[in-house]
Parts: structure tokens; sequence; C-alpha cells
């Protein structure tokens, strides 16, 4: 999309869409804060992939939990905002 | 939609030149956003502008300006033409552009200042607009135009010591169709341009 060729109600749109997304790097952090437990992190430029464990559960990546829980919030939302930059494909 | 055909100035030095001729041109990373309007590569609209840039890189490097000879010697001017469609040109001296423009800076301010590229950019501007290329709002924009101001040396009894030159960035490569180095830079455009960097002040 180009911003200066959207009418205002787009731009807004498109504006608020970048003031909502969580950086994938807040959001690991308020993965940590949840208690969650995190395994390992490899850290691909601003890209995460996070693997942890989640309500006692195997060891999971983050394409598993979209088939485990989309309940959690911080989760759905990692999903959520990641959604272009993951294999979806790949889940299990 | 209109096809459109432009031609841009690049000066440059003599050795680089021949690489550009060569194998093209080449995108700069630009790691601390020194560039005016970010990554790209930059050229005037008008061919005295360009002249202009390349006596005040001369002036830089050796502390005194050049006379012709020594200019012609070490620098170089590409001429190049562009193809693309009216459409993909962000236009930034438009009014209306500059307004989008600042109304996105001024509602994701606090956003771009945790963005590590603009906390550390040299040049706010080249880093507002390499983060909307990065998140895909500067989708089809093949180049970017806007005029910067540039001090010219005249006599001080008048306000006419700023001058607009008009500057395009390419953001898409493709959009290049030729390039051919401009013969040499002729006298009286030399002495044109040269007037305007020595000091006409009758202050002593």
């Amino acid at each position: 999309m180009n911003i200066f060729k959207m009418n205002e109600k787009e731009r807004k749109k498109a504006i608020n869409k970048l003031l909502s997304d969580i950086s994938s790097e807040q959001l690991l952090k308020e993965l940590i804060e949840e208690g969650l437990e995190i395994e390992e992190t490899i850290i691909i430029e601003q890209e995460y992939k996070v693997r942890l464990e989640y309500e006692n559960e195997n060891y999971c990546d983050i394409f598993d939990i979209h088939t485990k829980s989309t309940s959690n919030s911080f989760v759905s939302r990692f999903l959520k905002n990641n959604a272009n930059k993951m294999e979806i494909g790949d889940a299990a | 939609m209109d096809v459109k055909t432009i031609v841009g100035y690049h000066g440059t030095t003599s050795d680089n030149a021949i690489s550009i001729l060569k194998n093209g041109f080449k995108i700069s990373k630009d790691k601390y956003c020194k560039l005016y309007l970010g990554r790209g590569i930059y050229f005037y609209i008008e061919y005295k502008d360009s002249i202009s840039w390349v006596i005040k890189k001369y002036r830089t490097n050796h502390k005194l300006l050049p006379n012709i000879e020594d200019l012609n010697n070490e620098y170089k001017i590409i001429k190049t033409e562009m193809v693309l469609n009216e459409d993909n040109i962000l236009d930034l001296d438009k009014v209306e552009n500059i307004k989008i423009f600042d109304e996105f800076v001024n509602s994701l301010e606090d956003k771009l200042l945790k963005e590590k590229e603009y906390k550390m950019a040299k040049n706010k501007n080249g880093a507002i607009i390499n983060y909307l290329i990065r998140v895909n709002y500067l989708e089809g924009v093949d180049i970017v135009v806007r005029s910067i101001r540039d001090k010219i040396e005249i006599s001080d009894c008048y306000s006419f010591n700023d001058i607009y030159r008009k500057v395009i960035c390419v953001k898409n490569k493709n959009i290049i169709k030729s390039n051919i180095i401009k013969s040499k830079i002729l006298e009286e455009d030399f002495d044109l341009v040269k007037y305007f960097f020595e000091s006409k002040s009758k202050v002593v």
C-alpha cells in the first residue's frame, strides 16, 4: 500500500494499524512477564522465533501454539502480528 | 496511467563514473541515515545543480575552489534517463504530500523514537522514508522528489541567498534506462555556477 494514495479514512486506519502492531521484541518481553518459560530464542534480525512451554504441555514452537491455544491474548497477538512472517502451513 | 521519461544528473568521481557505466548504480547502505530522502540513488533535475554539487565536493576535499581543468579531471557528471509511471512518483514538494508526511510523523513519533535507525539517524527525513518502505507503506514508489535548500553567495544587500535544488531519489533501479557520462563541464557553465561560491559581501 501507499499511504500517499489513500483517502483520509484509509490513512487513519493504516496509521492505527501501525500503532497497534506490537513489535516481536515487545511481545517477547510480555510473554516472559506472563510467566511463560522460554526455552530457546532464535533471533533473526528483528524477527523472533520463540520456543516456549505453555500450560505444562510439551515444548512447542510458535507454529504449534496456534493449534494448542489461541485464548492467550499475547500469543494470539503474536500470531496475528507475525502471521505474514510465518509459514503457517508448517503449523502442527 | 501516463508513462514519463525523466532525465537526472548525478555528479561523482571519475573512477566511480566508470564503475557506474560498467556495472550500473548501487544503492548504498547508508547505515547512519545521512541521506536526505533515505536510501536510494540521487540525481538533480538541473544539470547546473550537479555542477554545483561537484564543486562543493571538490572544495570540501581540497579546502579550495577548483579550476575547471582540475574539476573535469576529478569529477564526472552522469546523465541518466529514467522511464516510469507518473503514479509512481512521490513528490514531496506538493503541499498535500507534505501534510500526509507530517500527519504520519506526528501520529507515530513515539513509535519512531523506538526505532533504532530513527534514533541514530543523522537525517530524520531519510529515516522516516526508510521506515515507510520497511513497513510497506510506500509500495509502488519508484522515485521520491523534493527540493533542497542551498545557500549561495550573493551581495548582502538583498535576500535571495537561498536557492532550491530539485532532487530525485530513485528507490527502484529498474526504471533506469540509460547512463552516459556528460562531456566535460563547459567553461561558461562552470563560471556561472562558481559565481555563487565566491563571496560578494562588501563588508571587510
